[in-house]
């Protein structure tokens, strides 16, 4: 039976419950358990290697192209088993997106980047596809620079450009969720306002979960932050609390950067 | 140690040397009005000079610290305190050097005033400097627990030394000059408890990251 994951109204999108995760021998995800609210922006953080990456690409089911992924533990969105047998995962990443750390524009125009996804689940007339090019860009803050060079190449654009681009081309289809993994890594500091402000305006009607390794910026944007070390999930919290008065000690070594 | 705790800790000395100094400044002054001695005085009164410097110097620590290292939970609210707590400090350091100002003053003015109640006022007041400072050294909150208690009896003693001396004033109007600076008196050593109140809130914040509020009477509560 297809997943069409609608079962759930308790305003957690996703809810991870004791999820584990190998990689062939190696354990990278303990016991983890967190939700993802509806219309707010969850941060992830902690040091490289710690399954941060691990778990936000669990969320739409990137890990499966990973040899010697073994997945065990409840992972719902809308209250469905992802990770069910019969789920449905081009459902499941159609409404779940993902921004990856560098931008990965298609080779394409800047138009055929946003219309590519569209084109594939099935729209066709023309005024729609200009329709939904104009709305994404827009969404994405990206309209009023890219407007008069649509078949312009996407590599023509800057690096903030590119990863707006990206955000538009996800939005293209109309997700619910949209997954960033440490987004604004390889932009520079105006970039990197410019997709912290997109993040806020898009979680008024999405989902937004960020994996990030700046703290300052899981602060200025998150309403709550995952800490998470060797694959263990130590702390979730609203971000005001985990920020302020974190209640674990590795917490609060690791914020106030005297870990290790 | 990283650079981020080794200038927390520099801030962390600076404020306590600001703390110990005002309490000494009150102690002395109070010392000086009940002695009439006015070399003490005027010692206290120098001793401003560095509160300030001490003041400034927090403040633009503080200040860097908040730009360079972005501080997060315990670092982060020990930098906020501190940027409060210079404030609070650098008042009754202000109010310490007035009372030794008025120290000087009433020296050759012989008053047949009883003093207890202004001595009563000087011990609780020094009470709560000397336990803030301490309370912010060894961040133990527990001894700000009846500061809601001492500053009310504060408030008391003041309400008394302000009648006695205006009573005083309307039978006898040659004692009017000191009388008017025994009210002062009354009123700073009113106004230090009201400021360690304030100190007393912060630190509970900068350790517990509760926000508490001690002095109620402020907002007329």
């Amino acid at each position: 039976m297809v997943k069409i994951y609608e079962n759930n109204n308790d305003g957690n999108v996703i809810t991870i419950d004791s999820l584990n995760l190998w990689y062939g021998e190696n354990q990278a995800l303990i016991d983890v358990s967190m939700p993802v609210m509806k219309n707010k922006i969850t941060a992830l953080i902690g040091p490289s290697g710690c399954g941060k990456s691990t778990l936000i690409r669990c969320m739409n089911r990137m890990n499966d192209l990973v040899n010697g992924c073994r997945i065990e533990g409840s992972m719902k969105f809308r209250g469905d088993e992802i990770y069910e047998p019969g789920a449905d995962v081009i459902s499941l990443r159609k409404r779940i997106g993902m921004i990856f750390q560098k931008p990965n524009p298609f080779p394409m125009t800047i138009r055929d980047n946003i219309t590519y996804g569209p084109k594939i689940h099935g729209v066709v007339e023309n005024d729609e596809l200009d329709e939904i090019v104009e709305r994404s860009l827009k969404q994405a803050v990206l309209w009023e620079e890219v407007k008069d060079r649509l078949d312009k190449p996407a590599f023509s654009l800057s690096g903030g450009q590119q990863q707006r681009l990206c955000i538009a081309r996800t939005l293209s289809i109309n997700p619910e969720v949209i997954l960033m993994d440490e987004p604004t890594s390889a932009l520079d500091p105006i970039a990197t306002a410019k997709i912290e402000d997109l993040a806020i305006e898009l979680q008024k009607e999405y989902t937004v979960v960020i994996v990030t390794h700046n703290m300052q910026q899981a602060a200025r944007i998150s309403d709550n932050t995952g800490f998470m070390y060797l694959g263990k999930m130590i702390e979730f919290d609203e971000t005001e609390k985990i920020f302020n008065k974190p209640s674990d000690e590795l917490t609060e070594r690791y914020i106030t950067g005297r870990f290790g | 140690m990283n650079r981020l705790s080794s200038d927390i800790k520099k801030m962390t000395a600076a404020i306590t040397e600001l703390g110990e100094l005002v309490a000494e400044m009150l102690e002395k002054s109070v010392t000086s009005l009940i002695n009439s001695d006015v070399e003490l005085a005027e010692e206290v009164r120098g001793k401003y000079e560095r509160v300030a410097f001490l003041e400034s110097l927090i403040e633009d620590e503080a200040l860097r610290i908040l730009i360079l290292y972005q501080p997060m939970a315990s670092d982060m609210r020990l930098t906020a305190a501190a940027l409060k707590l210079i404030t609070y400090l650098e008042r009754i350091g202000k109010y310490g050097k007035n009372i030794a100002k008025a120290a000087i003053y009433l020296k050759d003015r012989p008053t047949t005033y009883y003093m207890d109640d202004v001595y009563a006022m000087c011990d609780v007041a020094v009470e709560m400097v000397r336990g803030v400072v301490n309370a912010f050294a060894t961040k133990d909150v527990s001894q700000l627990e009846n500061y809601e208690e001492l500053d009310d009896k504060l408030d008391g003693y003041r309400r008394i030394v302000i009648d006695e001396n205006v009573s005083r004033m309307m039978n006898n109007s040659k004692s009017a000059e000191a009388c008017t600076y025994y009210i002062s008196i009354a009123k700073y050593l009113e106004r230090v408890g009201d400021n360690a109140c304030k100190i007393a809130e912060k630190i509970i914040y900068m350790v517990t990251g509760k926000r508490v509020e001690i002095d109620r009477t402020v907002r007329g509560l």
